[in-house]
């Protein structure tokens, strides 16, 4: 089967090859490659441009005087070389670290136990002294037996407080206690 | 090798990078034209694209030792230079909103006010050949020409006018110009294929592309 494009490039097809020719479809470089006038229009474009660019370079004035550069000497490229001194330094610099941290913590007191206790204070209480002193809490747990003794907690079973009977028991303890208190 | 093509390696570009201060004044002599053609078709004014092409090879020399790829030396002069030329350019622009009635910056600087832009030197005002009719004529030429190159940049997009100047004006390859802009091969062509079809139905277009004068 002829797959070539009878039709003759559109001049918009003739731009696209003048950007580059490689773009086409395969059936358009086909039609290009077998038709001259195709080919002319092509080249007649490309042509122009190619002399417009030309009359830009003739149009173009001298240059006033030559570009001079000054004496002072190009920077150069960095290479591994040249940081040799700031590597060596920096690597020194990490060990003069590495050893005074070492020292340090081989001989500076260990405090590790005196830590641990003031975390097991501050588990237990949180609270700082004065202000447990204030609040009593001190005292409390300091005369904690001495108020079970006051106030018993109640035994199995016993959660209900309604009841004669049990309020005649209840009063009975208590004055029971009261009168050792009294004693 | 004329402004042009790069060898691989090439050894000017390589003794440059190591700090050889001759080395790049070498590499100056070979692309200076080329630059000073770059610029001068972009802002048109000689005096103006003297000075921002020894500012380019300043910076050029500046930076050397940042030339990552030494085969891609001209790339990278070129980029300099593209990059020189779009400040220039904004600086013009906002320093025009400070003078509304100064149409063109460069006009204390230019003997005669030349309108085109194309500022002559002395020589060339009070030399012999001054009269002569086909240099006029030439002169004629150079400045409508650059007057409608001037109009057709006004059509088309920054970018557009840009590879389209790289591409004609400077004759760089595509691949070289994707390198000058930083953008990719086919972002390059579809802006040039944008600027090609602005042009050609530009009213100017006889005048640019045929050579024809009014």
């Amino acid at each position: 089967m002829n797959t070539e494009r009878l039709q003759h490039l559109t001049e918009d097809e003739i731009l696209s090859a003048l950007v580059d020719e490689r773009d086409l479809d395969s059936e358009l470089k086909d039609h290009l490659a077998s038709c001259s006038l195709c080919r002319e229009a092509l080249a007649t474009q490309r042509q122009s441009f190619s002399a417009l660019g030309t009359r830009a370079r003739k149009y173009t004035p001298e240059m006033v005087r030559p570009i001079r550069i000054p004496q002072e000497p190009v920077p150069r490229r960095l290479h591994f070389g040249d940081l040799k001194p700031v590597l060596g330094t920096a690597v020194a610099a990490c060990l003069l670290v590495a050893v005074l941290y070492g020292g340090w913590m081989r001989f500076a007191p260990d405090r590790s136990g005196l830590l641990i206790e003031d975390v097991d204070r501050l588990v237990e209480n949180a609270m700082p002294v004065e202000f447990q002193n204030l609040l009593g809490e001190e005292l409390f747990r300091a005369e904690e037996d001495f108020m079970e003794f006051i106030i018993p907690p109640l035994e199995n079973g016993d959660d209900t407080m309604g009841g004669p009977e049990n309020l005649k028991k209840k009063d009975g303890i208590h004055a029971k206690h009261m009168a050792t208190i009294t004693a | 090798m004329p402004n042009g093509q790069l060898s691989a390696y090439d050894p000017l570009v390589i003794r440059a990078l190591e700090g050889d201060r001759h080395a790049f004044q070498s590499l100056v002599d070979q692309y200076q034209d080329g630059v000073f053609r770059l610029v001068f078709s972009r802002i048109q004014s000689r005096m103006d694209a003297q000075d921002l092409s020894q500012e380019i090879f300043l910076t050029a020399m500046k930076k050397m030792g940042t030339l990552k790829s030494p085969d891609k030396f001209k790339s990278w002069l070129y980029r300099i230079a593209v990059n020189k030329v779009r400040d220039h350019l904004r600086k013009k622009k906002f320093m025009a909103l400070f003078t509304p009635f100064i149409s063109d910056d460069n006009k204390e600087r230019q003997p005669g006010n030349q309108p085109s832009g194309y500022s002559y030197t002395q020589e060339e005002m009070t030399g012999p050949h001054r009269k002569e009719t086909a240099q006029q004529e030439d002169r004629l030429h150079q400045k409508e020409f650059w007057e409608h190159v001037k109009q057709m940049t006004l059509e088309l997009s920054a970018m557009e006018s840009e590879v389209f100047m790289l591409r004609f004006f400077d004759q760089q390859e595509l691949a070289d110009i994707a390198a000058i802009l930083n953008k990719g091969e086919s972002t390059v062509k579809t802006h040039l294929y944008r600027a090609l079809k602005k042009i050609r139905n530009h009213p100017g277009k006889g005048v640019l592309l045929e050579g024809r004068h009014p």
